[in-house]
């Protein structure tokens, strides 16, 4: 045990002489959990840059001017009004996300007696198409209240009613007997009508038909800053940060000979081994623990059960050093093992939802990334950060990353022993 | 002191160690001489436990197995390459190390302080080891190997690619080690060095010894006989009665035993302006083994 805290700490005062790497351990991680932080949307306020859509209108009505003045209003779109070819253009160049046409007829369909379904032509940036629900969200709305607001106005909805009297009328493909009812009915609500207090009839209508009131589902109450959605990943990021580090000075003991001189000292493979994940694990819980009093002091990070996160700290980093301990031994040169390294840390990071949110992704990946450790450990991690998971809750995460973890040493070992220094 | 019968190692088909056999007796300086790729450090690792033999044996003071620690214990190593964390200090490497070996507190700073001295690096003893030159880092290597007083050292090629001065430092580090009473196994592919270092000598060659002894054993088993060369005054009277080949002025002649025949001429009335003697080295040992010059 003595040689393995020895090994350790020379290689925690090594990284603490290697100032590029240093930056990877704790720098990069700090970065990412800030930009990523940054790009969610600091303080829960409005977390995306307006989509940049371009307007076509093919109809160029009343309804149709009015229904762009909806869509002006709303802040989740930047709407710019061109002809098709140059809106096709824009997208086609990256400079629009979007562009959606009004189609010709728009008021004769989507009047309260339209009886075709409008059909808006919409042309995405394949790039963009995450978007396009928001687009869908946005229009609907905005069709939604105009339409609605139709039915609450007297005057507009007697004059529809004429209208589609006028349409049932000449309409010879409707059975007389069935021309004949709808007429009547037409008939009655214009007299209902021209009846009606203008005032009732507006609040009847008016109203939306359902909205949704958002609220994060948290045990203690209210959502902090965005930056504990993303401190998590920052702190993934440091971990893998640590194991790129230590796989590659693991791989330096050999390539430089002193794995040789620690053999002969006498220290057996797996102490070498140990050593290197001692010192992984510590430069990885003191990566974690400065992230955590550096979110909660400056970027108002809460941190809900400073034991729980202790724990999570701790069945992460175990988990990392332990794969740092498989992957050092991957490779023979320092570039092999940064590379497979590299590679091996982006496609768990990429499945486990460190790069982008796991609901991104398709849905055979979502399925992958439930076996991914980064997955369990920014559960772990949000769990005890935000989530206010019991132990019960966190048990599973904790015992899925302490078992990758020895699996990993168990892999190195086994490796390293077979092999003659 | 170490014991080493008929070790065997190949790498698929290259035999790099092939039968070596040889004792060491306590406080011996032991060489092992040949040319790039004979097996000296192939050797070594056997004898370190750093490598697995394919058959025989090596027991280091009665004990067999060398790939246990407690037997290794005894052993130092200074490996032919410098073996050591460059982005540590000197001392810092030796306390390491020391530390490894179980040594603490006084004892070893103690020993710290004595290997530094040892090495001539104590005003460089807190400079990163990127920093030292190639003879100071060959030299801190060396007291790396000696931090935990171990009865019997394996040099590898110790003064490998080091300048005149840092090698006539080391050599002198390595007869105070002698002095200490050290069991020395030294490799290298510098007969002058085995000739001045070594009590005996192997002559490895293929992974095989084809000859152990006494340097002067070995010179005289086969290194043939001096070489005289004398540039003479005047013509001799009597040309025939000379010993070799006379080619105008200059003698050339072979001879066991060089001085007592200059003396026999002299003494004859000849008169040398100058005189030159070769004495048979290593070698000459290694062409008449192998047919080849050491290093080519
Ligand atoms: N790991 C290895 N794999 C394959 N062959 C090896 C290996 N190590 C050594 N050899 C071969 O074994 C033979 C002996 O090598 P060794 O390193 O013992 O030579 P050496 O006497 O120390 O040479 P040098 O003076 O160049 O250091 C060489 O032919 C070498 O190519
Ligand atoms: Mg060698």
């Amino acid at each position: 045990m003595r040689a393995i805290v020895t090994m350790a700490l020379k290689d925690l005062r090594l990284l603490a002489r290697d100032r590029f790497g240093l930056f990877w351990v704790f720098g990069f991680p700090l970065l990412l959990a800030v930009l990523f932080g940054a790009m969610f949307g600091g303080e829960g306020g409005r977390p995306l840059k307006a989509l940049p859509v371009a307007l076509v209108d093919l109809d160029n009505t009343k309804l149709s001017r009015e229904l762009l003045a909806r869509l002006k209003a709303s802040d989740a779109l930047e709407l710019e009004l061109l002809d098709k070819n140059a809106a096709r253009e824009a997208v086609r160049l990256g400079r629009k996300a979007a562009y959606v046409a009004i189609p010709n007829g728009f008021e004769m369909q989507a009047g309260v007696f339209g009886n075709e379904t409008v059909v808006f032509e919409c042309g995405i940036d394949p790039s963009r198409r995450a978007e396009a629900g928001l687009l869908r969200g946005v229009l609907m709305e905005a069709l939604g209240k105009l339409l609605s607001e139709q039915m609450g106005d007297r005057d507009k909805l007697r004059s529809a009613a004429q209208g589609a009297e006028m349409g049932v009328r000449f309409n010879d493909k409707l059975p007389p007997e069935q021309r004949e009812k709808i007429k009547t009915f037409l008939a009655q609500l214009d007299a209902f009508l021209a009846d009606v207090d203008p005032q009732v009839l507006k609040q009847g209508a008016g109203t939306e038909a359902a909205r949704l009131k958002e609220e994060p589902v948290l045990r203690g109450g209210s959502a902090g800053s965005s930056f504990e959605i993303t401190f998590p990943s920052g702190m993934i990021w440091g971990l893998i940060g640590c194991v790129a580090t230590f796989a590659v000075s693991l791989v330096r003991e050999r390539t430089s000979r002193t794995l040789q001189r620690l053999r002969f000292a006498p220290v057996s493979s797996s102490q070498v081994l140990a050593g290197k994940a001692l010192a992984c694990l510590l430069a990885g819980l003191a990566t974690l623990a400065g992230l955590a009093v550096l979110g909660a002091l400056c970027f108002k990070v809460r941190v809900e059960n400073p034991g729980a996160l202790a724990l999570a700290f701790l069945a992460c980093g175990v988990c990392f050093a332990g794969l740092m301990a498989g992957i050092g031994t991957l490779g023979r040169t320092e570039q092999s093992t940064a590379g497979a390294g590299w590679a091996i840390l982006m496609v768990l990071a990429m499945f486990g939802g460190a790069m982008m949110p796991v609901y991104f992704m398709p849905a055979w990946m979502q399925a992958a990334s439930n076996v991914s450790p980064v997955r369990w450990g920014i559960l772990a991690l949000e769990g005890a950060l935000w989530r206010g998971f019991s132990l019960q809750e966190l048990a599973l995460p904790l015992a899925g990353l302490v078992a990758v973890g020895a699996a990993g040493f168990a892999f190195g070992a086994a490796r390293l022993a077979r092999e003659e220094p | 002191m170490i014991l080493v019968k008929d070790l065997r190692k190949s790498y698929g088909a290259r035999a790099a160690v092939a039968g070596v056999s040889f004792e060491i007796k306590p406080g011996e300086t032991f060489g092992l001489l040949g040319p790039n790729g004979a097996g000296k450090s192939t050797t070594i690792h056997l004898l370190g436990g750093l490598l697995r033999a394919d058959s025989g044996s090596v027991a280091i003071a009665g004990q067999a197995d060398p790939s246990r620690a407690e037997v290794r214990r005894r052993l130092g190593l200074a490996p032919q390459a410098v073996a050591l964390y460059e982005d540590l200090s000197g001392a810092e490497n030796l306390a390491f190390f020391g530390k490894l070996y179980g040594l603490g507190g006084a004892r070893l700073r103690e020993r710290v302080t004595w290997a530094l001295e040892f090495a001539g690096l104590s005003d460089r003893a807190h400079d990163r080891l990127r920093t030292y030159s190639g003879g100071m880092q060959r030299r801190i290597n060396l007291a790396c190997a000696l931090i935990h007083e171990p009865a019997a050292v394996l040099l590898d090629e110790p003064t490998a690619g080091v300048d005149p001065q840092s090698r006539n430092h080391l050599f002198e580090n390595i007869e105070a080690l002698k002095k200490l009473g050290l069991t020395i196994l030294y490799t290298t592919h510098y007969m002058e060095e085995a000739q001045r270092l070594c009590d005996r000598v192997a002559i490895l060659d293929q992974g095989k010894i084809l000859a152990l002894d006494t340097v002067d054993g070995l010179i005289a088993k086969h290194g043939g006989q001096a070489q005289v060369t004398a540039e003479l005054e005047r013509a001799p009277a009597d040309a025939a009665a000379l010993p070799g080949k006379l080619d105008g002025l200059t003698l050339r002649f072979a001879s066991e035993r060089p001085l007592e025949d200059v003396a026999r001429l002299a003494q004859s009335g000849l008169a040398f302006r100058t005189l030159h003697v070769d004495r048979p080295d290593l070698e000459q040992v290694f062409l008449a083994l192998t047919g080849r010059r050491l290093r080519d």
